[in-house]
């Protein structure tokens, strides 16, 4: 990805620092210095981010006033504001991203005691100035704004550099040139789709303090009027939050199983209970071997996984046996795991979808289902007797967090892995040459929600390009991919095309959307990953599942 | 603790390893005593300069309790070579501790 920093300030230590941290991932180049106007005015790169780093008294010479002593006009203050976010929101229809951190003053410069006068404070000043930015651009989705304050926090007494300022007019440390690049690379890690879904936690001395299997589950130090035991229960209260914004959690211990269950459901102060778990793995095995099995479980990948272990030995060994899993290093204070947690940059979601609120239930009916499919002689059997439920419409406003989300998330069954931004996707649907419907799947356990997407390029007049064709792990293996297909030939034919092309673009990763294809029998190109279907046949639709089409997405 | 070259010498090595951290891979460097790191031949550009000379501030400070101005006078007062390598800096700093 491409990275312009443009800045009013001196970045080069942040450009280094970026390019560092991203091992080659991100491409940074550096606008002139203080060139923001001119720079953003000008142009942009459709497919390039920018970051857009700006000092406050430089926005607005009023402020500056008021950083002098002087007496500020707070009217010409927020129309220079204004300005700021008109020339942002003209260059986001010109950048894929623009990431803006909010402005900061020196914390330890004092003002007086009418610095935060409504009127005439500076600070109060530079709130009404990120007040106004912040509503400005809140209605254009590819304007970031970014919380520059908890990187200077981040970076503690040392934040501001006054010798850095002088010699080289760079105002901050690398601290907070550190902080900023894992926020920004955090949320190019969820882009990648490799955001947390799943996080793995052991339970003597991370979930509550003690031994269970020693001390009894009446004697763990969890909650009462105890500090640690405080620090237990905000540590679980945090858990129990990502749980409801679609975060999977799991237990992978050394312990008696049904010793450390009977905790989990007996102590009176556990915030967790078995129900927010959606599997566990308490047995006296390896646990790298472990996790390794809860992640075949799952079908996840181990780059969408963080492991919290107090124990350092067992860190090491899930680090060295699955090195894509994320095992941060865990304080041995225990009243700093809260903060520790809090403060990982990887659960930057871009939006909470009902799917993701309920993902633990359906990891659960999931559960059930497999254990229906090992009583079924055979796998059509077995669907069959799931009552599977196909329901097909457009995408429309009310899909597109979901449909979004699910392609920039999506690995194994992606045919492009087309990661697009909001605004690349809005531009998308608004194309009526480039239609893209969604699939809703349910059966008798549940229903799975918005699991599937097949986007058509129609404009060739002869044949039909499938643009996408992505489908989440929950539902696949239940034939909801020959749905995809049979739907593409429905809509291309329905167009008067003759065939449909689908070209996939291999990774590392969709292998399985390959392995489908090749045996769903449209023909293969000789020279590479690229399927056609003849429309002189119909494509069927499988029998194992009732398909209901509709003209928009049915409310949720 | 006494400012010594030698211990100097250490924290300068020490400092400038730091440094690479925060650089691209393909832009750090390996540096020994002999490392010419200002100068015509130096390794560090005026970017680099300054943050050395930053970090030994602030690395000396922490080390020997003891605060040291580099980054407010021309260097080359101090330094009279026209390369200054790792152990120049870092037995003329010590000079300078002590004096």
């Amino acid at each position: 990805m491409e990275l312009f920093l443009v800045s009013d300030f001196n970045v080069s230590n942040f450009a280094n620092i970026l390019r560092s941290r991203s091992e080659g991932a991100l491409d940074v180049h550096t606008a002139p210095l203080d060139q923001v106007v001119p720079f953003l005015g000008s142009g942009g790169h459709a497919d390039a981010d920018a970051f857009v780093w700006t000092r406050p008294e430089r926005i607005s010479p009023e402020l500056r006033k008021a950083l002098d002593h002087g007496v500020a006009d707070p009217v010409q203050l927020l129309a220079d504001t204004d300005a700021f976010a008109d020339l942002l929101i003209d260059a986001a229809s010109r950048w894929r991203t623009l990431h803006v951190p909010l402005w900061q003053l020196p914390a330890e410069t004092r003002f007086g005691r009418r610095e935060l006068h409504h009127s005439s404070g500076v600070f109060a000043l530079l709130l009404r100035m990120q007040h106004q930015l912040s509503e400005r651009i809140a209605d254009t989705p590819n304007i970031r704004a970014l919380n520059s304050q908890r990187w200077l926090q981040q970076a503690g007494p040392t934040a501001w550099s006054e010798k850095l300022w002088y010699l080289t007019k760079t105002p901050f440390s690398n601290e907070v040139f550190k902080a900023a690049a894992d926020d920004l690379l955090a949320g190019s890690r969820i882009e990648q789709g490799r955001a947390i879904k799943l996080i793995v936690l052991d339970l003597d001395d991370t979930l509550w303090g003690g031994i269970v299997g020693d001390d009894g589950w009446e004697n763990l130090q969890l909650g009462g009027h105890d500090a640690t035991g405080e620090a237990f229960v905000d540590f679980q209260r945090t858990l129990k939050a990502l749980k409801e914004r679609g975060i999977l959690l799991a237990i992978a211990s050394k312990n008696e199983e049904s010793t450390a269950l009977e905790a989990i459901a007996k102590h009176p102060e556990m915030v967790l209970r078995p129900e927010d778990f959606v599997t566990h793995r308490i047995n006296w095995n390896d646990k790298a071997g472990n996790i390794a099995d809860l992640l075949q479980e799952l079908n996840l990948g181990a780059q969408n996984v963080l492991f919290i272990d107090d124990n350092p030995v067992e860190r090491s060994r899930v680090k060295e046996f699955l090195p894509e899993v994320l095992v941060p290093d865990w304080p041995t204070n225990k009243l700093l795991y809260d903060r520790t947690l809090r403060s990982l940059p990887v659960f930057d979601l871009e939006a909470i979808s009902t799917e993701d609120r309920q993902r633990t239930r359906l990891y659960h009916e999931e559960k059930q289902r497999e254990h229906a499919k090992t009583s079924a002689t055979d796998v059509d059997a077995w669907l069959r007797s799931l009552g599977m439920h196909v329901t097909v419409a457009p995408v429309d406003d009310a899909d597109f967090a979901r449909a979004h989300q699910l392609l920039n998330k999506t690995n194994q069954f992606n045919l492009t892995t087309a990661r697009p931004t909001e605004k690349e996707l809005r531009e998308r649907l608004n194309d009526p040459n480039r239609p893209m419907w969604s699939l809703r799947v349910r059966d008798r356990f549940g229903d799975a929600g918005l699991t599937g997407l097949l986007g058509l390029d129609l404009t060739h007049p002869e044949h039909a390009v499938i643009t996408d064709l992505v489908l989440s792990c929950r539902v696949m293996g239940r034939r909801v991919e020959e749905t995809l297909l049979h739907l593409a030939d429905a809509q291309a034919r329905a167009q008067g095309k003759r065939s449909i092309i689908a070209r996939l673009i291999p990774t590392a990763k969709n292998k399985p959307c390959l392995s489908f294809l090749e045996s769903s029998g449209w023909s293969v190109a000789a020279d590479g990953p690229s399927f056609t279907w003849d429309l002189s046949t119909t494509y069927p639709l499988p029998d194992t599942l009732q398909l209901e089409q509709r003209d928009a997405p049915p409310s949720t | 603790m006494t400012a010594t070259p030698e211990l100097l010498q250490e924290l300068t090595l020490a400092t400038l390893r730091r440094m690479n951290e925060d650089l691209p891979a393909a832009e750090r460097r390996n540096f020994d005593p002999g490392t010419p790191i200002i100068g015509d031949s130096g390794v560090l550009d005026s970017l680099g300069l300054a943050n050395f000379l930053v970090g030994m501030e602030e690395a000396v400070e922490e080390r020997f309790g003891t605060s040291v101005s580099l980054t407010d006078q021309d260097l080359f007062e101090l330094f009279t070579e026209d390369d200054i390598t790792v152990q120049a800096f870092a037995q003329r700093l010590s000079t300078k501790l002590q004096a």
